[in-house]
């Protein structure tokens, strides 16, 4: 009586993995490695004692001088320049075709409209103006249909756009989010499906949260009366998109700290609808965290049984070097093996004796369009000098500007810094 | 620990007339299987291998018992039905190790006493899984025969699909969890006899699946987790299960009751929350209504009727609301002025509405009462009492068949025609139901969950996987 019981089964968790072949070669990263379901137990499982050595280690910040552009790293053929800075708390942007940029200034909670009329390369001062304000924790934000969307700690707003940039009193959109605790960076990004898509991190470091909105990336219907929790186990996912080719969703993860300096790494996810990412208790491929308390996981299942049930990732990175935003590669003006790729702004840590991060990377995808490698792209904000670490960027925000140069912010000296390619000409 | 058991056993028989047999309490209100009820547990060793059989007949409300174990050493072995249905290894709490037949959890504990004691004492003071010791004698067999009315076949006793363990050491009746009784060393299932029926599995280790709803367009059976919200759509042919959307969103937070509309869309009892979603064909949820903010909300079963309304029942508020065409929730029946009276307890919980559009049925789970309420005029009648648990109502003609979650059957109900009254007339364990919560038809089958939401309740491990079950109807 039991045999073709169990074999029903597995019919039935194939089909719940269907979209996901299994091995290296899948392109949406390993799946579930369900193959029973595990059995809830009376106690928390045991786990041997572990002991972890973790640093804090924030480099000195400097504030932004011209003369440190020197010491910035790009690729042979791309240069580096400076649109503006003294912008406050620089985080997230967005380009309009026209050239004009919305910027979200995250701690002093308005949004900024930057363009550039006299096209010298520079947002002057009169070139830029507050257009909306009192936005708590303003964050992610994207354009649809002539409206503004932006999401802060609890609330999505809407703004009516005028053609000189200006925008209306901001309308609540959506309510009631999750508290933000610890990650307040929230991402919002309307979907090639019609829906608009908004990440919320956790509260906390490593354990589960109350609030099930909380570490997920959620649906929203396009009238913003209802939502669905799209995915989760994301411990703060604040970059995603579609790639421009395949349309498949990705996502940058950020891993716990104080769990030393290798553990989690960053993750690259591809996101499906219903999966869980596997924060607090795994990282990467499905790995059990050993320093995640054991005894909050839902059932009180072994670590490894909850973590063959989640969905591991596609590509992982340095541990704690902190991806912010992410944005896909659809300009011309980068050689045409850029073209589809996605940047990624690695904020660094305070958190790994060496530090990681400080910089832009390029996630790389091969001829069919699947992610090879996450490298570096422009490198250079933090360095040790007389033994001491010490930077002068925390890179936040990535687009493409209308000319098909790459656009990112410092939230910490408020720069918008340009890469261009000129293939060495100058 | 061993109670003044003759102290309580007057208590005890008042307290549990409904569950013993030959008790001086009350008849229970009791109908036929629909066929006779007999199990069988084949006894294996920890390698496997069956070494005894053990054989249960129902004689009235309990069970008559005859086990035959060979390869034992002699003397006395304690012996005890426990809780789950799986003689596979598991957690010994005591030791938080692993162990042979740990699988089978703790003792059978219907009255949930958390108390072990001897075979004699009623279950509200001792584990209803608590039975006789097993005499083995010098050629290592052990032989017993007894009757008892601590379990049954049936009922909320009712051991189908639990286990019986024998142990290494003789049985002191007192000292919890197991008298001192030490390893185990047979286990067996006990499996009903010449019955079938076929599960449909969940992959999830929190499902908890409370309500169901058959889509027959689509072939595919809703589910959802009264826990997390979860909401799961089976193929009722192949069993394959994909997840229609996951819960946790606001107002997505449990899921109890489910149907299915005439436009396919699915529609969602909150609990808790308090709400009433409606999700689309394709998952996305259409709309999140909210009933009136309350302390102490419990939005637990809805159906549509045939006037195009949805008619809510909440088993903590006495009102039922309805939905009307545009989605507007608003409260369509005072229940305190009718003869439906709230107590301790779910109060109203399943619902459907008469296919002449004239009625609705709704059942009472503490009291036990099925009301009809009038769609035209509101007046209520009671049809009937004794569906003690009654849960989740699916109607089939004049047939009325009710999930009765803790008395771990589905109990069939024949109707007069304008619903007025209503006269049990089987009640089916089917191979053992933990917590049967709701029904759905599938063609000339019903399905039923298994939402072991006692178990959650009573803080013990639910057993997976999660199931529904499909039955022939009786």
């Amino acid at each position: 009586m039991h045999k073709p019981m169990l074999a029903a089964l597995t019919v039935a968790l194939g089909a719940l993995g269907a979209a996901l072949a299994q091995g290296s070669a899948s392109p949406t990263g390993p799946g579930p490695a369900q193959t029973a379901v595990p059995t809830p137990r009376p106690l928390p499982a045991p786990e041997p004692p572990v002991t972890v050595t973790a640093t804090r280690n924030e480099p000195r910040a400097l504030g932004f001088t011209p003369d440190k552009l020197a010491r910035l790293k790009v690729p042979a053929g791309f240069q580096i320049k400076v649109m503006a800075s003294g912008l406050g708390n620089a985080r997230m942007m967005h380009v309009m075709p026209d050239g004009g940029i919305y910027l979200t200034r995250r701690a002093q909670g308005d949004i900024w409209y930057l363009k550039d009329r006299n096209k010298d390369g520079l947002f002057d001062a009169g070139e830029r103006r507050m257009v909306a304000q009192n936005l708590k924790l303003v964050h992610g934000l994207d354009v649809r249909q002539n409206k503004l969307y932006a999401v802060g700690e609890k609330t999505i707003w809407v703004m009516d756009m005028s053609r000189d940039g200006g925008l209306s009193v901001p309308r609540v959109f959506a309510d009631g989010f999750p508290d933000a605790g610890q990650h307040p960076a929230r991402g919002l990004k309307w979907g090639p499906d019609g829906y608009l898509y908004a990440s919320f991190g956790s509260t906390n470091n490593d354990a589960p949260t109350q609030n099930p909105e909380e570490a997920t990336i959620l649906r929203i219907r396009p009238d913003g009366q209802w939502r669905e929790v799209y995915a989760r186990g994301l411990r703060h996912t604040i970059g995603f998109g579609w790639h421009p080719v395949t349309g498949v969703f990705y996502g940058m993860d950020q891993g716990s700290d104080w769990h030393g300096d290798n553990i989690p790494p960053e993750e690259l996810n591809v996101i499906v609808r219903g999966r869980n990412y596997g924060w607090p208790f795994c990282y990467g491929d499905r790995n059990p965290d050993p320093y995640t308390n054991s005894s909050q996981i839902p059932g009180k299942l072994t670590k490894a049984e909850y973590c063959s049930l989640t969905q591991g990732s596609l590509l992982n990175y340095t541990a704690h070097a902190a991806a912010i935003g992410l944005t896909f590669y659809t300009g011309s003006q980068f050689p045409a093996e850029y073209r589809n790729d996605a940047f990624v702004a690695f904020r660094g840590s305070w958190n790994r004796s060496e530090p990681s991060g400080y910089e832009i990377a390029r996630i790389n995808f091969d001829a069919q369009n699947r992610p090879t490698a996450i490298e570096p792209f422009v490198t250079g904000f933090v360095y040790q000098e007389n033994g001491e670490w010490k930077q002068f960027g925390r890179v936040a925000g990535v687009a493409t500007y209308t000319d098909g140069s790459l656009l990112f912010t410092d939230d910490q000296s408020g720069v918008i810094y340009r890469v261009l390619y000129t293939g060495g000409q100058r | 620990m061993k109670l003044q058991t003759k102290r309580y056993l007057a208590l005890g028989t008042l307290a549990l007339g409904a569950a013993l047999a030959g008790g001086a309490g009350a008849p229970m209100t009791t109908a036929p299987a629909s066929t006779p009820l007999t199990a069988t547990a084949a006894l294996r060793d920890p390698a496997g291998q069956v070494l005894g059989m053990a054989r249960f007949v129902q004689r009235g409300m309990g069970v008559q018992v005859t086990v035959e174990a060979r390869g034992l050493t002699p003397g006395q072995h304690g012996m005890h039905v426990h809780e789950y249905g799986r003689c596979t290894p598991g957690v010994d709490e005591a030791t938080n190790t692993v162990v042979p037949f740990g699988g089978a959890g703790g003792h059978f504990d219907p009255g949930m006493s958390k108390n072990h004691d001897g075979p004699q004492a009623p279950n509200l003071y001792g584990h209803g899984g608590d039975a006789p010791m097993l005499s083995v004698g010098a050629d290592g067999v052990g032989r017993a025969s007894f009757t008892t009315d601590k379990f049954s076949l049936t009922g909320p006793n009712g051991v189908l699909n639990r286990t019986l363990v024998i142990h290494a050491r003789p049985d002191d009746y007192k000292t919890d969890p197991a008298g001192m009784s030490g390893a185990r060393e047979r286990c067996g299932v006990m499996t009903r006899d010449n019955f079938t029926t076929r599960d449909y599995l969940l992959p999830g280790a929190q499902d908890f699946p409370e309500g169901v709803a058959y889509d027959a367009r689509r072939g595919v059976l809703y589910t959802g987790s009264a826990l997390n919200g979860t909401i799961y759509a089976i193929n009722a042919a192949t069993g394959a299960v994909s997840k229609f959307q996951e819960g946790g969103a606001l107002g997505r937070q449990a899921a109890l009751g489910l149907k299915v509309d005439a436009q396919g869309r699915l529609w969602v009892a909150g609990g808790a929350q308090g709400t009433v979603s409606i999700l689309t064909p394709g998952g996305v949820t259409l709309k999140v209504l909210e009933t009136p903010k309350s302390p102490n909300p419990y939005v637990n079963d809805l159906t549509p009727a045939a006037d195009g309304h949805v008619y809510v029942t909440d088993s903590n508020r006495p009102v039922i609301f309805r939905v009307d065409r545009d989605l507007n929730l608003t409260a369509w029946l005072d229940l305190s002025k009718t003869p439906i009276k709230y107590g301790p307890g779910v109060n109203l919980n399943g619902i459907v509405a008469t296919p002449d559009g004239r009625f609705l049925l709704a059942m009472q789970t503490n009291t036990g009462e099925l009301w009809r309420i009038d769609l035209r005029t509101k007046a209520v009648r009671r049809v009937m009492t004794g569906l003690t648990n009654g849960d989740g109502l699916l109607l089939d003609g004049r047939t009325l068949y009710v999930a009765r979650n803790k008395d771990q059957v589905v109990s069939k109900v024949s109707l007069t025609a304008d619903s007025a009254s209503g006269q049990l007339v089987a009640e089916e364990p089917l191979r053992g139901l933990r917590f049967p919560a709701t029904l759905a038809l599938v063609g000339g089958d019903l399905v039923v969950t298994q939402a072991q939401l006692d178990r959650n309740m009573a803080g013990i491990p639910p057993e997976t996987p999660f199931r529904l079950t499909r039955f022939g109807k009786f």
